[in-house]
C-alpha cells in the first residue's frame, strides 16, 4: 500500500535544483552551448527529465562531461557523439532518424498526408454530388411542412 | 455504534450490482422495443449514482475523522493533516481515485437520465446501458483490485500518508476537474457507440451530444491547466509543461474533444462528416481509457514502471481493449451505411472545421507516437530510445501555428460556400494589428531574433481576428453604435462563447511564445548583501533564516528586489527539508505580475558560506493559464446557450395514442 | 443493526428499480424527437437571421436543408411505432428479477469481500472516550462503557479443538465452583484460566474472592488482581483497583508492577507529575534487559512532554552493546525478538524525534552488531542530514560510522 502513496508522488516530477553554480563555465558562449546541450539530454535515472533539470548524481556528471568536451574545444554534434557513444542512444531526448525511429518521425507527417488525400477524395465526389440539397422546396414538401405547422414561405 | 465505512461498502457493491441489470436489461429493451425495460434505465442510473455517492460520502466520513482502520486511509492520511487536505487525501491514492472516477462516471449517467428527456428513449436506454458497462468493469476493477473499504487489523494508531509534496491546494483541485472531463468523454462514446447500434446518426443526434463534450472538454481544460500550474510554483524551477507521459495522457484526449467540439458542430449544422465524428467519439474516450491505463499502471514510468502492480494494470488494459476494440468492430460494421449529406465548397466554414479536425488529429497522433514510441521501440524491437521535451516541442509546435494561422480565417467563413477574399477583407484590420504588436515586441526586445516577434504577431492574429469578426457581425462603425451594441447584446451564447474561448487560446499562445523566449535566469552562489542583476532588476540577497515547521526544517531565503534603484518587493524562498520522509521541498518565491515574473529558488548552503541562489525571470508565463481560464469561460458560456438544451416533444400527440395502464 | 440498514438499502434500491415496471406507458416515437430538434434549429436560423449573423440566401438555404431533414423524420415515422408495452406476463418476469437479482448478487459479493458489521473506529471516538475516562468511572461503570464502545477485550474464540476443549474445562470448573464456593485451589486455576482466555472481567472477580478470603495477605493474589483490573478496564486504573494498588503496595513498596499500575493511576487522574517521579524512579532502577521497559518507557516519555521536561537519555531503553551481549543467555527466537523489538522502537523513535544524537549512536552501534549493514549506512545517512550543520554531531557520527 506504501507503494501507491509513493508511485503517485513519482507520477510526478520531483522539486529539483538542476545545474549548480559550480559547473558552470567562465565563458558564456561555451557555457550557453553547454546549456543548450544538456537541454537535449536525458538524465538516465530520472523519468523523462534533461540533465538540465535535474539533481540527479549522474545527471551532474554528464553536465560536467559535455562541459569538459566543450571546454576541450569539441563542436556540439562531437559532443553528442561522444555522449552517445558512452551512454547510447537511449540518452538523447531527441532521438537522431534512423530506420528504428523513421516512424516516430514520419509518423505525423504520413498521417497528415493521409489525412489530406481522404479529404480531397471525399471533396471529389463531394463536388459530384447533384445540388440536390441547394433545390428549393416543391409544392408537395411545402404542403406536408404546413401540415406540421411549419410555415416556409416567410 | 455506527458502521459508515461498512455501509459505504455494501452500497458499492450494490451499485455494482444495479449496473450489472443496467448493462443487459435497457440494451435488450431497446432491441425489443419495449418501454419499460428501456425506461428502466434511468431509475437504475439514478440510483447507481446515489449508492455510489453514498459509498464515497462514507469514505470522505472515514478520511474526515481519521479512521485508520481502513487501510487507505491509515496509508495516506494523518490525524495531523490539515482538514482541507484530509479531504483531498480521498482521492489522492489509487483506490479513492478510481471511486471518484467511477462517482463521475455515475453522475454523468444520473444527468442524461434527469435532464435527457428530449433524447429519444431507445437512444437514452442505449447510452445508458453502454455508460453502465463501462461502469460494471471500473466496479470489478475496484471492489477485485483496489478496494478502498479494505479493513485492516490491528489497527494503526496513527496513519502514514503525510506526503509533503502532495499537500496543496492546485493538486488537490487537479485531480477532480481532470476526471470530469477524462470521464465526461465516456458521455459521447456512449452516444456513439449507442447511435451505431441504431445505425443511425444525424442532425438530431449531434445536437444532443454537443453539450456533454462541451462539458468534458472545459472541465479537463481547467483540469490540465491547474496540473500546469502547480507544476509552475511547487517543482522549483518554472517548468510548466514537461511532455510527460501522464501530462500527455490528459492532453491528448483534450486535443481529440477539441476536435470533436468542432466536427459535431458540423454534423449539426450541416449532416455531414457524420462516420468521422463517431470515430473521433470513440478515440477520445479510448485515450482517456489509455491515460488511465498509463497513470495507473505506472508502464511508462520507466525506472519506477514496475514497481505497480502487474494486477491492476493488465485489468486496465482488459477494459480498455475491450471497450475500444468493441466499439471500433461495431464502427467498422456500421460507419459505412453513414451517408454524408450536406455538400459544400472546398473554401467553407465546413472545410476550415475538416483543417481544424485534421490538424488536432494529426498532432493527437503525434503525441500518442511520441508516448508511446519508446515503449514500442523497447518491446518490438529491443532498442532503448528517449522522446523527450525537444522532440515533442519540435514536433507539435508546426500544428498550433498552422491552427493558429487558419482559426480566424475558418471561423469567419460562411457555411457551404466561404470567399476568402472577402474574409481577408475583412480581417485585414486584425492582421495590421497584429503585425504592429510583433514590430513592437520587436523593437522592445531587442536582443531578440526574429522569430518570437512573430510568433507573437500570430498569437495576436488570432485574438485579433476573433475581436474584428465579432466586430464586423454587428456592423461596429457601419451601423449606429447604439445598434452595434443591441446586436452584440443580442448573439447566441454559443457564438460569444466560440469568441471567447478562441481568444483564450490566442491568449495561452501568446504567453507561451513570452515564457519560452525571453525567459532569462542566473545561477549563482550569492554571499549576503550580494546584488544579482536581471533582466532589469537587481535582486538583493539578505540571508537565510531558519525555522521549524510542524514537521519541516525551513531555510528561509529573504530577496528584496530593486528596479531602478528603487525597492519594489520582498520576496522569501524557502526550501523545507522534512526529516522523517527524507524529501526536500521548495516553495520558490515569486513576485507574479502579468508582465513577468520574478521566480527565485534558494540552493544549497555551499562550505564558503554562500547559497546557490537561482532567480529567473518569467515573461507572461501567468497569461498561458490565464489563456485557459478563458477557454474554460468559452465553454461554460457556450454550455448556458439554450440552443444546447433541446425541448422533449409533446407527451401526447396524435400519431401516438397512449396506451392505458393495465 | 448493520443488517437492518443493509437490508433497507437493499430493498429501497429494490423498490426504486422496479418502478418503471409498475406504470405502462408506451413511449413517443423517435420521429417526434428528432422533428422537435430541427424545429428548434428552424426557429434559430429565423433569430440568427433577424440579428444578422446569417444573410438571407444563407438561411434560405439553411431552412431548406433542415426541413427536408425533418420531412424525412416524419417519413421514417411511418414506418415505425412507438415502443409498445412490454407483454404483461414479460414485465411480471423482469420486476422480479431486478427486485432480487442484483440485492442478492450484491449480499452474495458483500459476504465475501466485505467485513458485515464491523464498526468504524474514528479517531475522535477514542477521544470521546478518553474525556468519559478522565471522569474517573467506576470499574464497572468502565467495563459498560468500554463494551458500547466495542473496546472491550476481546474472549478468545474457540476455533481449535484444543481451544474447545480448554473452554469446556473451564465451563466444568465454573459449575464445581457454583457449587463449592469455598474451594481456593478451584477458584485460583479458573482465575488464572480465564484470564488466559481474556475473560478478565470475570478473572479479577475471581482474584478479588480470593483476596478478601485469603487468610494473609499474598502480594501475588494481589499482583494478578491489579493486573486484571486494568486489563478489563483496557488500561484504564479504575478507584477500585487503584485502591487494590495502595493495598499492595503497603505490603511491597519494591515491586514495580505496583509501582507502574500506581503512576498509570496517577497520571489518569491528572497528576502527572508525581507519576512521572514513579516512573522516571523505575527507569533509574530497573535491569537494562527487563522486557517491559520500553512501555514504561513510553508512559515516561508522554509524562516528560506534557510537564515540559526532557526525559533524560541515559534512561531511555534502546540496546547497549552489554544489553545484546546480556541477551546472550536467553533462548535464540527470545533474544532475536528482544534486540528486534528495542532497535525498531529506538528507530521509531529517531523518526518522530530526530535530534537525538546519543540515540542515533545507539541506533548504528546496534544495527553494527546485528549485521545489518545496509540499516546501518541509511541510519548514518539520516543522522548526517539531521545533523548537517553540527561539526561536532558531525564527527561523532563519522567516529561511530568507521
Amino acid at each position: 500500500m506504501k507503494r501507491l502513496a509513493l508511485i503517485i508522488a513519482l507520477s510526478m516530477p520531483l522539486p529539483t535544483h538542476a545545474v549548480e553554480p559550480g559547473e558552470i563555465l567562465d565563458d558564456p558562449v561555451l557555457e550557453n552551448r553547454a546549456r543548450a546541450l544538456s537541454k537535449g539530454l536525458r538524465c538516465l535515472v530520472c523519468r523523462n527529465q534533461s540533465i538540465d533539470d535535474s539533481d540527479a548524481g549522474l545527471a551532474k556528471d554528464l553536465r560536467v562531461l559535455v562541459r569538459e568536451r566543450l571546454v576541450k574545444g569539441d563542436t556540439d554534434d562531437q559532443v553528442l557523439d561522444y555522449v552517445v557513444d558512452r551512454y547510447g542512444e537511449y540518452v538523447l531526448l531527441s532521438p537522431r532518424f534512423s530506420p528504428l525511429t523513421a516512424l516516430l518521425y514520419l509518423g505525423g507527417p504520413l498521417i497528415l498526408l493521409g489525412g489530406c488525400l481522404i479529404v480531397w477524395q471525399q471533396s471529389k465526389t463531394n463536388a459530384a454530388a447533384p445540388a440536390r440539397a441547394a433545390a428549393p422546396l416543391t409544392e408537395a414538401e411545402r404542403a406536408r411542412l404546413r401540415e406540421l405547422g411549419i410555415d416556409t414561405d416567410a | 455504534m455506527r458502521m459508515i465505512a461498512e455501509l459505504g461498502h455494501f452500497a458499492l457493491v450494490l451499485a455494482f450490482a444495479v449496473a450489472i441489470a443496467q448493462a443487459i436489461v435497457p440494451l435488450w429493451g431497446a432491441h425489443k422495443g419495449y418501454a419499460e425495460p428501456m425506461r428502466f434505465a434511468e431509475p437504475a442510473a439514478m440510483t447507481g449514482f446515489l449508492l455510489v455517492g453514498l459509498s464515497f460520502a462514507a469514505l470522505t466520513y472515514s478520511f474526515i475523522n481519521s479512521d485508520f482502520s481502513l487501510k487507505v486511509v491509515a496509508t495516506n492520511s494523518h490525524s495531523a493533516k490539515p482538514y482541507l487536505y484530509k479531504i483531498a487525501g480521498v482521492w489522492g491514492n489509487h483506490e479513492g481515485s478510481m471511486l471518484l472516477w467511477v462517482l463521475i462516471l455515475m453522475l454523468y449517467g444520473a444527468l442524461v437520465a434527469a435532464f435527457g428527456q428530449n433524447i429519444p428513449p431507445a437512444l437514452r436506454a442505449r447510452t445508458l446501458s453502454i455508460q453502465a458497462m463501462i461502469a460494471v468493469a471500473f466496479l470489478a476493477f475496484i471492489l477485485f483490485t483496489s478496494n478502498p473499504f479494505e479493513r485492516m487489523d490491528p489497527v494503526p494508531v496513527d496513519g502514514s500518508g503525510l506526503n509533503p509534496l502532495l499537500q496543496d491546494w492546485a493538486l488537490a483541485a487537479h485531480p477532480p476537474f481532470l476526471y470530469l472531463g477524462y470521464v465526461g468523454l465516456s458521455m459521447p462514446f456512449s452516444f456513439a457507440v449507442a447511435a451505431l447500434i441504431e445505425g443511425r446518426v444525424d442532425a438530431a443526434w449531434a445536437r444532443w451530444v454537443r453539450p456533454w463534450t462541451l462539458l468534458a472538454w472545459s472541465t479537463l481544460t481547467v483540469g490540465i491547466a491547474l496540473g500546469s500550474y502547480w507544476a509552475y510554483y511547487e517543482l522549483g524551477w518554472g517548468g510548466w509543461w514537461f511532455w510527460d507521459p501522464v501530462e500527455n495522457a490528459s492532453f491528448m484526449p483534450w486535443l481529440v474533444a477539441a476536435a470533436l467540439l468542432h466536427s459535431a458542430v458540423v454534423v449539426e449544422k450541416r449532416s455531414t462528416l457524420k462516420s468521422w465524428t463517431i470515430l473521433l467519439a470513440i478515440i477520445a474516450f479510448s485515450l482517456s481509457l489509455v491515460g488511465t491505463f498509463i497513470v495507473r499502471s505506472g508502464l511508462l514510468t520507466s525506472v519506477h514502471a514496475f514497481a505497480s502492480d502487474p494486477e491492476r494494470g493488465v485489468f486496465i488494459l482488459a477494459i480498455l481493449l475491450i471497450a475500444t476494440g468493441g466499439a471500433l468492430c461495431l464502427y467498422a460494421w456500421r460507419a459505412p451505411q453513414m451517408e454524408p449529406e450536406g455538400v459544400f465548397a472546398p473554401v467553407s466554414r465546413e472545410s476550415g472545421l475538416i483543417l481544424n479536425n485534421l490538424l488536432l488529429s494529426v498532432s493527437t497522433a503525434v503525441v500518442f507516437l511520441g508516448t508511446l514510441y519508446p515503449l514500442f521501440a523497447d518491446g518490438v524491437m529491443d532498442e532503448k530510445i528517449s522522446v523527450g521535451k525537444p522532440f515533442f516541442d519540435l514536433a507539435f509546435a508546426p500544428f498550433m501555428i498552422v491552427i493558429l494561422i487558419a482559426m480566424p480565417l475558418g471561423a469567419a467563413l460562411s457555411w457551404k460556400r466561404g470567399d476568402l477574399g472577402r474574409v481577408m477583407s475583412k480581417l485585414w484590420v486584425a492582421a495590421v494589428m497584429a503585425f504592429l504588436v510583433g514590430i513592437a515586441f520587436w523593437a522592445f526586445r531587442t536582443e531578440s531574433s526574429i522569430w518570437p516577434p512573430l510568433f507573437i504577431a500570430l498569437s495576436f492574429w488570432a485574438i485579433f481576428g476573433v475581436i474584428v469578426d465579432l466586430a464586423e457581425r454587428v456592423k461596429l462603425g457601419r451601423a449606429p453604435f447604439a445598434e452595434s451594441m443591441r446586436r452584440l447584446g443580442g448573439l447566441p451564447r454559443s457564438a460569444w462563447g466560440q469568441a471567447v474561448a478562441h481568444i483564450g487560446f490566442g491568449i495561452t499562445a501568446f504567453g507561451i511564445v513570452g515564457i519560452s523566449a525571453w525567459a532569462t535566469e542566473d545561477i549563482r552562489i550569492a554571499q549576503i548583501d550580494d546584488r544579482i542583476p536581471l533582466s532589469g532588476y537587481e535582486i538583493r540577497f539578505d540571508g537565510v533564516e531558519r525555522s521549524r515547521g510542524p514537521n519541516y526544517r525551513i531555510d528561509g531565503g529573504k530577496f528584496t528586489i530593486f528596479q531602478d534603484g528603487k525597492q519594489i518587493a520582498t520576496l522569501v524562498s524557502e526550501k523545507r527539508f522534512y526529516p522523517v520522509q527524507r524529501t526536500q521541498t521548495t516553495e520558490a518565491g515569486i513576485r507574479a505580475s502579468l508582465v513577468e515574473d520574478i521566480y527565485i529558488v534558494l540552493g544549497d548552503k555551499q562550505d564558503n558560506g554562500g547559497w546557490a541562489v537561482r532567480s529567473y525571470v518569467k515573461p507572461f508565463a501567468n497569461w498561458i493559464w490565464l489563456g485557459a481560464l478563458i477557454m474554460t469561460i468559452g465553454g461554460v458560456l457556450s454550455l448556458t446557450d439554450r440552443r444546447h438544451r433541446v425541448g422533449a416533444p409533446a407527451r401526447a400527440q396524435r400519431s401516438n395514442p397512449v396506451v392505458p395502464a393495465e | 443493526m448493520f443488517i437492518v440498514l443493509a437490508g433497507a438499502l437493499a430493498v429501497i434500491t429494490a423498490l426504486v428499480l422496479i418502478l418503471p415496471f409498475l406504470r405502462t406507458r408506451a413511449d413517443t416515437s423517435r420521429a417526434a424527437y428528432d422533428a422537435e430538434a430541427y424545429r428548434a434549429q428552424l426557429r434559430e436560423v429565423d433569430q440568427d437571421l433577424a440579428r444578422g449573423i446569417l444573410t438571407e440566401p444563407e438561411a434560405k438555404a439553411a431552412k431548406i436543408e433542415i426541413s427536408r431533414r425533418l420531412l424525412a423524420a416524419t417519413d421514417d415515422a411511418d414506418g415505425e411505432i412507438a415502443a409498445p408495452p412490454t407483454p404483461s406476463y414479460l414485465r411480471t418476469a423482469i420486476a422480479t428479477a431486478i427486485a432480487v437479482g442484483p440485492p442478492a448478487l450484491a449480499v452474495l459479493i458483500y459476504l465475501a469481500i466485505g467485513e458485515a458489521g464491523r464498526p468504524d473506529m474514528p479517531l475522535e471516538a477514542r477521544t470521546d472516550l478518553d474525556a468519559q475516562m478522565a471522569q474517573r468511572p467506576s470499574q464497572a461503570q468502565a467495563e459498560t462503557l468500554l463494551e458500547q464502545n466495542d473496546l472491550a477485550p476481546l474472549a478468545a474464540e474457540a476455533d481449535t479443538p484444543e481451544a474447545r476443549n480448554f473452554i469446556a474445562r473451564i465451563d466444568e470448573l465454573e459449575a464445581f465452583l457454583l457449587k463449592n464456593p469455598d474451594d481456593v485451589r478451584g477458584r485460583r486455576l479458573l482465575a488464572g484460566a480465564t484470564a488466559s482466555v481474556g475473560r478478565y472481567a470475570d478473572s479479577w472477580r475471581h482474584y478479588a474472592t480470593l483476596v478478601e478470603s485469603a487468610d494473609e495477605p499474598d502480594t501475588e493474589l494481589y499482583g494478578d488482581l491489579v493486573e486484571t483490573m486494568v486489563l478489563a478496564a483496557n488500561g484504564y486504573v479504575s478507584p477500585e483497583a487503584e485502591t487494590a494498588t495502595d493495598a499492595a503496595i503497603a505490603l511491597n513498596r519494591s515491586d514495580p508492577r505496583f509501582i507502574h499500575y500506581k503512576a498509570l493511576a496517577l497520571a489518569q487522574r491528572g497528576e502527572t507529575e508525581a507519576a512521572y517521579a514513579r516512573w522516571s524512579a523505575l527507569l533509574d532502577s530497573a535491569d537494562p534487559s527487563t522486557p517491559w521497559l520500553p512501555m514504561v518507557y513510553r508512559h515516561a516519555r508522554q509524562a516528560a512532554e506534557e510537564l515540559g521536561v526532557t526525559l533524560s537519555i541515559r534512561t531511555a531503553p534502546g540496546p547497549s552493546s552489554e544489553q545484546v551481549e546480556a541477551a546472550g543467555e536467553m533462548s535464540d527466537d527470545d533474544r532475536r525478538d528482544m534486540i528486534e523489538g528495542m532497535v525498531s522502537s529506538l528507530a521509531a523513535r529517531l523518526a518522530e524525534d530526530p535530534d537525538d544524537l546519543d540515540g542515533w549512536l545507539r541506533l548504528i552501534r546496534a544495527y553494527g552488531v546485528m549485521g545489518r549493514d545496509e540499516d546501518r549506512a541509511t541510519a548514518i545517512d539520516m543522522a548526517r542530514t539531521t545533523f548537517a550543520d553540527d561539526a561536532a554531531a558531525l564527527a561523532r557520527l563519522d567516529e561511530a560510522a568507521q
